[in-house]
């Protein structure tokens, strides 16, 4: 049983339900009901490309070492935007209006997110991020459809039914993100564009046909409407909607508005997927003289414009606690600039996370950037992407552990991400602060071997050594630890000469530190 | 609307390209492939006619595949045919439906470069019988074979050989039909939907449809020995009168034996008026060109053919060419301008895609069961190979105002797209048989695969007989081969990369993955209904 289902039952039993995981009920605080219902949605926006988060988010506390690899396209310092969640960093000036939404408390974000072994083509990294897949293994499934498939076992069987009178998902787009992919079909509806839809709810004809053919096509293009089993649960939720906020005329902010229609429409759809290409930001990433303006400010301009209008749009809607927000892409980019005023595909960079019950916080620390870096050197992976993915399933749509991992192959970290409320949780910043997370590793430059010191806090604890490629060279712990300090040698003699980031992991915590190999 | 521009029967001497030689494929063969295209590429319309109306060699018979599930109790051993096997029972006689029609689909599917499987379906539209009420298979082995043996050759003997076929004597009750009790059915389905048609210059009386029954009595189809014969005793061997619309003509009555000829007498009878080649030619316009018949196309064209076929004394082979070589026929309006029929939907989805299929050798259950698959697509989707709906075909083939519009509707079109699917997602499986696509080898026949443009063009322009908008076409590159990149080269790169690796999973499977997404996406526009 889902928590969720299992909350809702005891509370509306009327029981006298004191514990869950050992905490007093009353522990959750206010449990909000319309959070609770089963119509929450994830809205996943793809950044197609591969997002340079280094200019995304930039790691302020190094602005010096970031100014130096950054050459030409690095952002000027007070130009950068900051927010209160931390001062440790400036976002891109074209995120401006997304500084409103952690001003409320309505975002986050999740620093140097990536995977093992990072994959340099576009294509490739897009699948394993789409499918959750290990960076040396072939899944053809993704993640959002395996949940599906996993809730829909019959799909699409006498699909749609009473019980599913809606699209499973949405994509924006001619075909399907492959995270939507089942196991074996397609979990949901693509609307190939904006115009479509709103062809379909007009029942707008195409040019009247003037030839033979014309006829047929346009016969048959009324009948495919008619064919599309969704399309009279999509007319009444988008015509139950009244007016809707004004968005600008970028593609990503038309795609959304229609996401927020039918989610305000009520439709139970869980997912929906909206892309935002050009993010392959070679040259021109940014103008020389003034670098806060270029492809990458416009491309993060019309995320940001796109991402506030939904919000608010959402609000005015009264639909905005039952969504939750994702940006990803497939990787981020290298440390140091070309010589095009662009950078080349890299690995680790930056998520956000949008709502009214986001964590609003900034998780993890900022890179540590080398003084100067390689030309292949990349910000290695602080939280596997796949962890994020969890703790939504997890925190979002309230999905037991041994779900989780089905869908996601494997066990992932839980990340506090969303607020406790939506699936009952206390997350571990709301009873305490943070302090300052114990793990070492010395000495520091190594010669060959390597103390790693870490206060396990019971469960699996895990320590990677990256190279500045991002690939796992060393996995010198992974197994259960009791409470308490534990202290491991490894031979780190074979390594070439270099720097290295050593990253520990137990449960919801984790550090990286960076150390140098002589 | 009315675009229709050349009426003329006279022959075809403009342009011959690509557009030309699809729409000739498109409407003889099921779909024209980049395979087919490639092959007419270098020749003249006259040589590809040449090679579109010639016969194909009968085919070997169907066999018993269910030997496995099913035993077969008269001595038919797997993989041996069992059209001469005793009738065995009827959960046997069932099995050997299905081979009959799963073969059939083969026969299509792997059908030669010619019009011939088309030609045989349009005969069975024709003469129309349906498998579920006559219901022995060996019956329609013998049906399929008549057609087969018929459909280039001269009509009269053709329309002989049904009347005395055996399926045909059971389904339209002429076994029945004896002097004691005449039985009607066959006769006038013979003039009404067979030779004459129904309408103006189609004046034959009732009277006529029973003295034409009268001349029919005697034969016979015998259920139990499976065989055809002529029982003198049920003749009747009174002389029979015809009305003015035969001239007032009189079919003498013969006795014993002899009483079996006179369906030739009849048929002369028959053939005498000139309203059978009228009605053929439009029934062949109706299925090879298009379904309305204006006035303009009744006097220029259908008037002018329908003269050729009877001075050609009814030899079909004439008239396809004429048909097939004539300026009215490529009149660029009739393009993409018919829905194509479930069967012709699959099977040229089947010789688009090429899925691969086990040798009889191989697995002679799979073989069968998973064509079976395909007859199953278009059966669902109202075209059951060996049963159309009733004698006159199927609908949409001949009722009006809708036509081939009947084809598709809101759970049909589903369908189709949903077969696609499956067949692209390899979810077809028979006795551990798994049909997997492999769409880089179907984009390998391309010129250029590598370029994303280049590719899509190629797919569209063999796929479709409409040409479809380039901001779409750029869109779906973007959107499926590029997965969003903006830079072409990044499909360039991985198409060089697996030239250089093609063994590769890591390259070889998001290829197939974006392949199969463009594919699944093209095939579900209209314009692939279209032929």
């Amino acid at each position: 049983m889902e928590r969720r289902k299992f909350l809702k039952h005891v509370v509306a039993g009327g029981a006298a339900p004191y514990f869950l995981s050992g905490l007093p009920l009353s522990a959750f605080g206010a449990i909000n009901e319309a959070a609770l219902g089963d119509d929450k949605v994830l809205v996943v926006i793809q950044m197609a490309g591969g997002n340079d988060g280094l200019n995304t988010v930039v790691p302020i506390d190094q602005y010096a070492k970031y100014s130096t690899n950054r050459g030409n396209i690095a952002l000027k310092e007070n130009a950068l935007l900051s927010i209160p969640q931390s001062d440790k960093i400036g976002l891109h000036p074209s995120l401006a209006p997304l500084g409103e939404l952690f001003e409320e408390g309505k975002a986050n974000i999740i620093q140097d997110v990536g995977y093992p072994d990072p994959n340099f083509s576009h294509f490739r990294s897009t699948d394993i991020w789409n499918t959750a897949s290990d960076s040396d293994k072939q899944v053809l499934s993704g993640w959002a459809g395996r949940y599906l498939a996993n809730n829909n076992p019959d799909f699409p069987n006498s699909y749609p039914n009473e019980q599913h009178p809606d699209p499973l998902s949405i994509q924006i787009g001619s075909v399907l993100n492959t995270s939507l992919q089942g196991p074996v079909y397609p979990m949901g509806m693509a609307i190939s564009d904006p115009d479509f839809f709103y062809e379909l709810l007009t029942e707008e004809q195409g040019e009247t046909p003037t030839t033979l053919a014309e006829k047929e096509l346009a016969y048959l293009r009324q009948v495919a409407k008619q064919t599309n089993q969704y399309a009279d649960s999509i007319k009444k939720a988008a015509s139950s909607v009244g007016g809707q906020l004004t968005y600008d005329d970028e593609s990503l902010s038309q795609q959304l508005k229609v996401v927020a229609r039918l989610i305000a429409g009520g439709l139970k759809t869980k997912f929906y997927f909206v892309r935002i290409g050009g993010f392959d930001t070679h040259d021109n990433q940014a103008e020389t003289g003034d670098t806060s303006k270029g492809e990458h400010g416009d491309l993060l301009a019309e995320l940001s414009n796109a991402v506030l209008s939904f919000t608010r749009d959402l609000e005015q809607l009264g639909a905005q606690d039952r969504v939750l927000t994702m940006t990803y892409s497939e990787f981020g980019r290298r440390i140091k600039a070309n010589g095009s005023n662009g950078t080349d595909h890299g690995a680790a960079a930056p998520m956000f996370l949008f709502g009214e019950f986001v964590n609003s916080k900034v998780f993890g620390e900022n890179p540590i950037l080398p003084s100067v870096a390689g030309d292949n050197e990349s910000v290695p992976m602080q939280f596997d992407f796949r962890s994020v993915y969890a703790s939504i399933l997890e925190r979002w749509f309230c999905v037991e552990t041994p779900q989780i991992s089905e869908v996601m192959l494997q066990s992932f970290q839980s990340l506090p991400l969303v607020q406790g409320a939506p699936c009952g949780f206390i997350t571990a910043n709301e009873i305490a602060e943070e302090k300052e997370l114990p793990f070492k590793a010395f000495p520091n430059p190594v010669l060959d071997f390597i103390k790693l010191e870490y206060l396990s806090d019971g469960g699996v604890n895990l320590i990677q050594i990256f190279n500045t490629q991002g690939q796992v060279i060393a996995k010198p712990v992974y197994a259960q630890k009791p409470k308490g300090w534990h202290t491991d040698i490894y031979d780190a003699s074979r390594f070439p000469a270099g720097s290295y980031f050593i990253r520990w992991q137990n449960n919801a915590e984790q550090k990286i530190l960076k150390v140098i190999k002589m | 609307m009315r675009d229709i521009k050349n009426f003329s029967s006279e022959p075809y001497t403009g342009s011959w390209s690509n557009a030309q030689r699809q729409h000739l494929l498109n409407r003889t063969i099921f779909g024209s492939t980049a395979k087919d295209l490639k092959a007419f590429e270098n020749k003249s319309l006259a040589q590809c006619i040449d090679e579109i109306i010639e016969p194909s060699p009968i085919p070997s018979p169907p066999v018993n595949y269910y030997e496995s599930r099913v035993e077969d109790t008269t001595g038919v051993k797997e993989g041996e045919t069992w059209i001469r096997a005793p009738y065995g029972d009827g959960s046997i006689n069932f099995r050997r439906r299905q081979s009959l029609r799963y073969w059939w689909v083969q026969q299509m599917w792997f059908q030669e470069r010619t019009i011939q499987e088309k030609l045989v379906l349009f005969w069975h539209n024709h003469f129309a019988t349906q498998l579920e009420v006559y219901g022995r298979a060996r019956f329609a082995y013998e049906y399929q074979n008549t057609i087969r043996e018929h459909s280039f050759g001269n009509l009269k003997p053709f329309v002989k050989a049904i009347t005395l076929d055996m399926a045909m004597l059971d389904y339209l009750n002429g076994r029945e039909n004896t002097k004691e009790s005449p039985d009607e059915n066959y006769a006038r389905e013979l003039q009404e939907l067979f030779t004459i048609g129904i309408g103006e210059g189609s004046d034959y009386t009732q009277d006529d449809v029973r003295a034409a029954a009268r001349v029919l009595t005697g034969h016979y189809a015998s259920k139990s020995t499976q065989t055809y014969r002529f029982n003198g005793n049920n003749h009747d061997t009174e002389d029979k009168q015809f009305s003015e619309y035969y001239d007032n003509t009189v079919i003498s009555g013969r006795s014993g034996q002899d009483g079996q000829y006179e369906v030739d007498d009849l048929l002369d009878m028959i053939f005498s008026k000139e309203e059978v080649s009228r009605f053929m030619v439009r029934k062949f316009y109706r299925f090879f060109i298009y379904y309305e018949i204006g006035p303009k196309v009744e006097a220029e064209f259908i008037e002018p053919m329908a003269r050729l076929f009877r001075d050609n004394d009814y030899e079909i082979k004439p008239l396809l060419k004429a048909f097939f070589s004539s300026q009215h026929f490529y009149d660029t309006a009739f393009y993409g301008a018919m829905i194509s029929s479930p069967l012709d939907f699959m099977v040229k989805t089947l010789r688009h895609l090429e899925p691969p299929l086990p040798t009889l050798e191989e697995n002679v259950y799979a073989n069968y069961s998973v064509s079976g698959v395909y007859m199953r697509f278009a059966e669902t989707t109202q075209q059951y190979i060996g049963d159309p709906p009733s004698v006159s075909g199927w609908p949409a083939y001949h009722q009006t105002p809708l036509y081939h519009e009947i084809w598709i509707n809101s759970d049909t079109y589903q369908k189709r797209n949903q077969s696609i699917l499956i067949l692209m997602y390899n979810e077809i499986r028979r006795d551990g048989y798994r049909v997997v696509i492999d769409v880089i080898k179907y984009a390998s026949q391309f010129s250029n695969p590598g370029d994303p443009n280049k590719l899509i063009d190629e797919i569209a322009e063999t796929l479709f007989s409409l040409s479809i908008k380039t901001e779409l076409k750029s869109k779906i590159k973007t959107d499926i081969l590029l997965s969003g990149q903006s830079n072409d080269f990044y499909w360039t790169e991985l198409w060089l990369d697996y030239e250089s690796d093609p063994t590769n999973v890591n390259i070889t499977l998001p290829m197939e993955e974006r392949l199969k997404a463009l594919l699944l996406y093209l095939m579900s526009l209209p314009e692939y209904q279209l032929i």
